[in-house]
């Protein structure tokens, strides 16, 4: 289902128009309060707006929510605390008329499908926060919806099991083709899920484009430090090394980045992917570099320490304890290490 | 011994040093007590009497008497039956003051005749269980001059508020000690049976003394007899004063439950007519009290039956 | 088991020194505990205290059964619509702290001595109760709860039925449990006062009769009624709220 926002607004929400192709992921991102949450609640009917929302085509203002046809996990699961997992599961198959073995049968697909059939008999309080959001996924999608909303799903679970969850929802996602509008503050989670993101801030869309286009051509500032000011640098020169894998000359200092094959155009990493060592640090010298510090800046909880490499100027995100542990300051030579497996590449077709 | 023959001789100046606690009903069964006081028979006969004491009924006074407040109580044999079988009080009965003095007041709209009594919807107003006003009820009951089904529409209430509730058409009528009834009359309702016409030699209020009290002074017995005799000789002799007598009683000493003194209090005619319906007699037999310890065991009121001897004082 | 078995041994005991003290210290006024279990029998046998403990209950339960019955509608009708809740909620405040027994005179003018009126205290005694602890159980059910399960398709009404009442529910019991032994109290005192049957009537006649053993069998049967009718709330709850032992609103 394509779905379309006219100047959808509210208290919160200001001037809101958006598009998401049928069967796309767009990922809302934005800070605490910039209004993700307020979005999804006017595009599933749940409070009021002004402006046009239109799925398929069609205005659908006027439909309440039960009638829109949308699966919606929340932030907090939000399962019905007095039924049982399979009740939970079941509620929206029975809505639309499903009883007896049939609903049972379906039930139990969906709970195998996310793995979760062991938990039939439970109750949500008895649930881990990995177990309920599984749950909250089963009840969301058995219903097949034309639209998923996802607001924050696994905030609430431990990375591992986020990482796993995430793989698992993008699969289910895939094959069943259903438009998903997924909200997180996770900038990591944002770029791996998302086909395109929509970056929210005090209600307006700063800017939606795909992953690449939001970290190396940031509309504004606001979009620019969101994403934490990344490092960016005009790739000047490249050379395959491997499947995956290539050198770029970046002027000041050479990286080993990944690669698709395609012409590397720019390369990013963010500010908190870089480490600094003040001693060589052990293993292979990939990507190591020595530079020198030339200012460090307090910026409420983080450190900004800013290393000259040659002409290149890095910002690196520090804790403060840690650069006086490692007695970091203005002027020393320090050692920077930037991961390949953090490091974006923006890429296009030959002759671009 | 010496100390005990002068203790002995000494105890009368002590009963007449220590005040002697009495306590009545307040009505006019309690007539012979008042002219008693009044006419100074107490004092003439070596009892010191500083005041009397008035309840709303006996059952109200029986509880005063478990608390020991109470030396002598004039109230209606029932009660003092109780109070010996139930509350365990060691009294003795030294004489009878009345028999009788109790009224059906009813509303006469609802009740125009004594066939009118046998209508089974009645709402019927009497004091509470164990009272004589209670018994003359069911004495009634049993001798059908009530549907049986009006015992579902009893309501238990003081004489007062017995009044009051036929005043307001709660009930349709009273069972009640004189001079209640008689009071009722100013009202607008109507005497429609008096006690001798529902239970012939029904027994009225009785005399008791503590038993503790006959022990260390046996002549109190006799000399509490005799002036009921001569209370009760007054009272025929002088009907006037006696009215008189009991209006100033009933005027000074009032109870909490009677709220409304403008409303309750009875004018001498009041008094006149209470007393007519009461037959001021002493004498009590012994038959009755065996009689009447039988019917408040059919009833299911005694805890344990207590033979008429028992209380009354042996030889008497 | 073994646990209430051992709870009964200090009851036991305390049987055996009341009824020694009573022997050791006999008096009408103080019954023991053997002479209260015979009276408890004849009364039994005589029928009398099965009579006044059906009528006490019958009213009880009518009283419970309507005060609920309405609160809860009202309660319903006010946690739905704001309007109504704004509407009545000044009236209602003001009547809710009277003391169910406050009313007992006016109900008498008004009703006049007869079944209406202890069952009219008891729907007085319930209704309150019951309309606001149904008020706050519909409010105190998380606005996202209803979203979720208006976004899944459910109608308003299938909310209301399947989320809202269900977890509104818990409240709603615990205020009846509450209540139903303030319904006990409350009846006992209104055939103490106006009715002549039940088991206030019953104690208030022994009271009038000096029955001390009548009064303590009445005081027993009362606290055993009491205590079973809250049990049975209790089990109640423990069999349809298992999944609220642990979930927090």
């Amino acid at each position: 289902m394509e779905v379309q926002l006219e100047n959808v607004e509210n208290s919160i929400c200001k001037g809101i128009s958006l598009k998401v192709k049928s069967g796309e992921i767009l990922v809302i991102a934005g800070r605490t309060g910039a209004g993700k949450t307020t979005l999804l609640n006017i595009i599933a009917g749940l409070i009021p707006y002004k402006g046009r929302i239109l799925f398929d085509g069609k205005v659908a203002d006027h439909l309440p929510p039960e009638k829109r046809q949308i699966g919606y996990v929340f932030q907090n699961q939000l399962l019905f605390p007095h039924m049982k997992v399979w009740e939970n599961v079941a509620f929206p198959l029975k809505v639309k008329g499903f009883k007896g073995e049939a609903l049972k049968e379906k039930v139990k697909e969906a709970l195998q499908m996310m793995g979760i059939g062991e938990l039939w008999d439970r109750y949500p309080s008895t649930l881990s926060g990995g177990e309920a959001q599984r749950v909250a996924l089963a009840r969301a999608i058995i219903g097949m919806p034309k639209l998923l909303l996802l607001d924050e799903p696994f905030s609430k679970v431990d990375l591992g099991t986020a990482k796993r969850l995430r793989l698992h929802l993008k699969k289910i996602q895939r094959e069943m083709g259903i438009t998903t509008l997924f909200v997180t503050h996770n900038l990591q989670e944002a770029f791996e899920m998302g086909d395109r993101i929509a970056l929210l801030e005090e209600g307006r869309i700063q800017q939606i484009g795909t992953p690449e286009e939001l970290l190396f051509s940031p509309a504004n500032c606001s979009v620019s430090s969101y994403f934490g000011n990344p490092n960016v640098f005009w790739c000047l020169g490249q050379k395959g090394l491997s499947i995956g894998v290539a050198q770029v000359d970046l002027g000041s200092f050479s990286l080993i980045v990944p690669w698709s094959g395609k012409r590397i155009l720019k390369v990013a990493f963010f500010p908190w992917n870089v480490y600094l060592s003040p001693d060589p640090p052990p293993g292979p010298k990939v990507n190591r570099f020595k530079g020198r510090i030339e200012e460090i800046e307090r910026v409420s909880s983080l450190t900004k320490v800013k290393v000259q490499i040659g002409k290149s100027l890095i910002t690196v995100d520090m804790e403060e304890s840690n650069l006086r542990e490692m007695e970091l300051r203005e002027g020393k030579e320090v050692y920077v290490i930037i991961p390949l497996r953090w490091i974006r590449t923006f890429e296009v077709e030959d002759g671009v | 011994m010496k100390k005990a023959l002068l203790l002995f001789m000494l105890f009368p100046f002590y009963l007449w040093a220590q005040s002697l606690k009495i306590s009545v009903e307040y009505n006019v069964h309690s007539l012979p007590a008042y002219v008693a006081f009044k006419k100074g028979l107490y004092e003439k006969n070596g009892l010191k009497v500083e005041r009397i004491d008035s309840y709303i009924t006996g059952v109200a006074l029986v509880s005063a008497m478990t608390k020991g407040d109470v030396d002598v109580a004039y109230l209606c044999l029932a009660p003092a039956v109780l109070a010996f079988s139930n509350a365990g009080l060691k009294i003795k009965i030294v004489d009878q003051t009345h028999l009788y003095g109790f009224s059906v007041l009813v509303n006469p709209e609802r009740i125009k005749n004594v066939e009118d009594l046998k209508k089974k919807d009645l709402r019927i107003a009497v004091l509470r269980e164990g009272t004589m006003s209670d018994l003359l009820l069911n004495y009634a009951l049993r001798k059908s001059l009530l549907h049986p089904q009006v015992l579902k529409n009893v309501r238990r209430m003081n004489p007062p508020l017995a009044l009051m509730a036929l005043k307001k058409g709660e009930v349709d009528l009273a069972f009640l000690p004189e001079h209640w009834g008689s009071l009722g009359e100013g009202w607008g309702f109507r005497v429609i049976l008096s006690a001798p016409h529902i239970w012939p030699g029904m027994p009225g209020s009785v005399i008791v003394v503590k038993e503790e009290l006959l022990k260390k002074e046996p002549s109190l017995y006799e000399r509490l007899k005799g002036i009921n005799q001569a209370s009760i000789a007054f009272i025929k002799r002088n009907p006037q004063e006696s009215e008189k007598l009991m209006l100033e009683a009933l005027t000074e000493s009032i109870p909490v439950e009677v709220f409304e003194r403008g409303l309750f209090l009875p004018s001498q005619e009041v008094i006149r007519r209470a007393i007519s319906r009461c037959e001021y007699r002493e004498g009590l037999e012994v038959k009755k009290v065996e009689e009447l310890i039988q019917f408040m065991n059919e009833l299911g009121y005694l805890q344990k039956v207590p033979r008429p001897e028992e209380l009354l004082l042996k030889g008497s | 088991m073994r646990k209430n078995l051992w709870g009964l041994i200090p009851i036991g005991i305390a049987l055996l020194v009341w009824e020694l003290f009573i022997r050791l210290n006999p008096h009408a006024l103080w019954p023991g505990p053997g002479r209260v279990f015979l009276t408890f029998i004849g009364l039994l046998k005589s029928g009398e205290l099965g009579i006044a403990l059906f009528k006490s209950s019958i009213r009880v339960f009518l009283g419970l059964f309507l005060g609920t019955s309405f609160g809860f509608l009202l309660g319903l009708l006010m946690g739905t619509r704001k309007s109504v809740e704004l509407w009545l909620s000044p009236l209602l405040s003001i009547l809710y702290p009277i003391p169910a027994l406050g009313w007992l005179p006016l109900l008498i003018l008004w009703l006049g001595i007869g079944e209406k009126l202890p069952i009219a205290l008891i729907f007085l005694c319930s209704f309150f109760p019951v309309l606001y602890n149904t008020l706050r159980g519909i409010k105190e059910v998380p606005q996202e709860l209803i979203w979720a399960s208006r976004v899944l398709g459910a109608s308003k009404l299938r909310t209301l039925l399947q989320v809202v009442l269900p977890l509104a529910f818990p409240n709603i019991l615990t205020g009846l449990r509450l209540e139903a032994g303030m319904a006990w109290r409350t009846v006992l005192a209104s055939e103490m006062i106006a009715i002549p049957s039940g088991i206030g009537a019953m104690m208030w006649k022994a009271e009038s009769l000096m029955r001390v053993d009548v009064i303590i069998v009445a005081l027993g049967v009362l606290g055993l009624a009491c205590f079973l009718s809250e049990r049975v709330f209790i089990w109640l709850e423990n069999r349809c709220l298992k999944w609220k032992s642990s979930w927090k609103m």
